[in-house]
């Protein structure tokens, strides 16, 4: 979705356009929730959180004013929604107040956004790989497996889980490498 | 051969070994080694770390579904809307079903509308909502704002926050109340009931607990219930207990005691449904349930009605139809004098 796209979304919302405002929510739900996990920790508050601001937008859509752009708008909304919780709630006691420092110039460095780009082009990426090898590297990054235990449940070596997952790397690394900035 | 100064760059399997920490300790000096050989290593490295945290981003992404979600939220959004005019509309159909007979009750039940719903400010959390129902006046159906339904019976009071803090769902009761829980596993339904505390995860139950009546009992329609007594006891007594489909919680005020039974009362919903089921009850039974559930005043003549038994079922019946076929069935006399009803032996057929 691009800026203007969701300008045009958005005005549609304003007229009381649901369907608009659940294209608007399915876009953007788990990018944000993860976002508020990065400042949170926790899942099920995360998602919380970004549910009550649809629901807030949804009821002040009327008199909601959009000056940057939708994305930025939601992503700074979640980032003072967490904030603000922490700063409120019980957790309080168990983050210093250096943390929540550390933790407010992280969210703000991070620029977050642009992961939805990223995201898009990584599940194209992953797609393309090999079936093989997409099934070793998600089992080690999104089940956290060992590679002894990847080999034991495919019943492969671990040399090939070595091979396969260096192979997945590199091929992710040339397509994305584009999104890895670092300063 | 390798001279001093250029190690090998290791290769993507070992670089991706060594950042999902399966390396051995030798094959991790040697990626530790090549990294400490120059700044442009040291940022390749840093470049392949940065993917795999990326793609771990990618993969957390997927845990949250953004069709459950939106189910849940366009509920919110159409309950935010909706709530107050379903409401509108239970309470005339309230009034037609119950005080077309009585014109006074209906102008001061008016009056009690007014004041029916209004929100108390509290200093920690923003804004509580209360409903409060009146002497004779049933709210069928309430929404809170997680969808979970409510009825309230007479006389009762609800208090909520307008919205659910993170973590919990905390109402107060005082009177009673049938709830359906909308299931919430990560967070928890807890009314506070007199002495008792009442936790779901996500069911349905009747609370009853009139501050008049010295106890809170709760009767478990589905699911799990589990009940807590709030007051500190003496430590030999439960302090809490788990309530099945069928089950009954007792909690007496005091002293503060937990007893679990089997729910006997068939009729113990029938204030919210209307509807009753009679098995050899004696007709001054009949006459309390009766009295209970349509908040009218029925009153019995004589010993030898007190003692007939009942057995019949009525489904959502105005209370007029059931004495019409009580009074039929045993051939007894009934009279109307304002709102109340007389059920006295037929002296005609006797004599």
């Amino acid at each position: 979705m691009n800026r203007q796209e969701e300008q045009i979304l958005f005005e549609k919302i304003k007229t009381g356009d649901e369907k608009a405002f659940e294209a608007l929510f399915r876009h953007y739900y788990p990018h944000l929730c993860l976002y508020a996990t990065r400042i949170l920790k926790n899942d099920s508050t995360a998602e919380e959180i970004v549910q009550d601001l649809f629901v807030r937008l949804w009821e002040k859509r009327k008199k909601t004013e959009i000056e940057t752009s939708v994305k930025h708008y939601l992503f700074r909304a979640v980032k003072n929604q967490c904030l603000n919780y922490i700063k409120h709630n019980k957790i309080k006691k168990d983050y210093s107040q250096k943390f929540l420092a550390e933790t407010e110039s992280a969210a703000l460095n991070d620029n977050f956004e642009t992961h939805t780009e990223l995201f898009q082009k990584m599940e194209e990426s992953i797609a393309e790989l090999p079936e093989k090898r997409q099934e070793i590297f998600r089992l080690n990054r999104q089940e956290g497996l060992k590679y002894r235990e990847i080999a034991e449940k495919l019943n492969i070596s671990i040399k090939t889980v070595e091979t396969q997952m260096g192979l997945a790397m590199k091929t992710l690394r040339e397509k994305l490498r584009d999104f890895l900035v670092i300063f | 051969m390798k001279t001093k100064h250029s190690i090998e760059k290791p290769g993507w399997d070992l670089v991706a070994k060594y950042l999902a920490h399966e390396t051995s300790a030798a094959e991790q000096e040697a990626v530790e080694t090549w990294v400490a050989q120059s700044e442009q290593n040291r940022r390749e490295l840093q470049e392949a770390k940065i993917l795999l945290e990326k793609t771990d981003y990618f993969y957390k992404l997927k845990r949250f579904s953004s069709k459950s979600a939106w189910e849940k939220t366009q509920q919110r959004i159409r309950t935010e809307v909706g709530v107050i005019l379903p409401q509108e509309k239970q309470r005339k159909l309230f009034i037609s079903t119950f005080y077309k007979y009585a014109a006074i009750l209906v102008l001061a039940f008016l009056v009690g509308v007014a004041g029916y719903y209004f929100g108390i400010r509290n200093q920690q959390n923003g804004i509580y909502s209360e409903i409060i129902s009146a002497e004779k006046q049933v709210v069928n159906q309430y929404i809170l704002p997680d969808g979970t339904v409510v009825a309230l019976n007479s006389n009762s009071k609800l208090q909520f926050p307008k919205k659910f803090e993170y973590g919990v769902r905390e109402v107060t009761i005082s009177g009673e109340a049938f709830f359906d829980v909308v299931p919430d596993p990560g967070k928890p339904f807890i009314i506070n009931a007199g002495n008792a505390q009442v936790k779901v995860l996500g069911t349905s139950f009747n609370v009853n607990a009139y501050p008049e009546n010295e106890t809170v009992e709760v009767v478990v329609e589905t699911g799990k219930v589990q009940v807590v007594c709030s007051e500190k006891l003496n430590t030999q007594e439960t302090a809490e207990i788990l309530l099945n489909p069928g089950e009954k919680g007792i909690l007496l005020n005091s002293p503060g005691k937990l007893e679990k039974t089997k729910n006997t009362d068939a009729n113990y919903l029938a204030w919210k449904t209307h509807n009753l089921v009679f098995e050899n009850t004696p007709l001054n039974e009949v006459v309390w349930q009766l009295n209970k559930t349509y908040h009218s005043d029925i009153q019995i003549k004589g010993e030898y009605i007190e003692n007939l038994v009942l057995t019949a079922q009525f489904e959502k019946k105005p209370v007029d139809f059931i004495l019409n076929v009580i009074q039929l069935t045993f051939g007894l006399h009934l009279e109307q004098e304002n709102d109340m009803y007389i059920l006295s032996e037929n002296e005609t057929l006797n004599k």
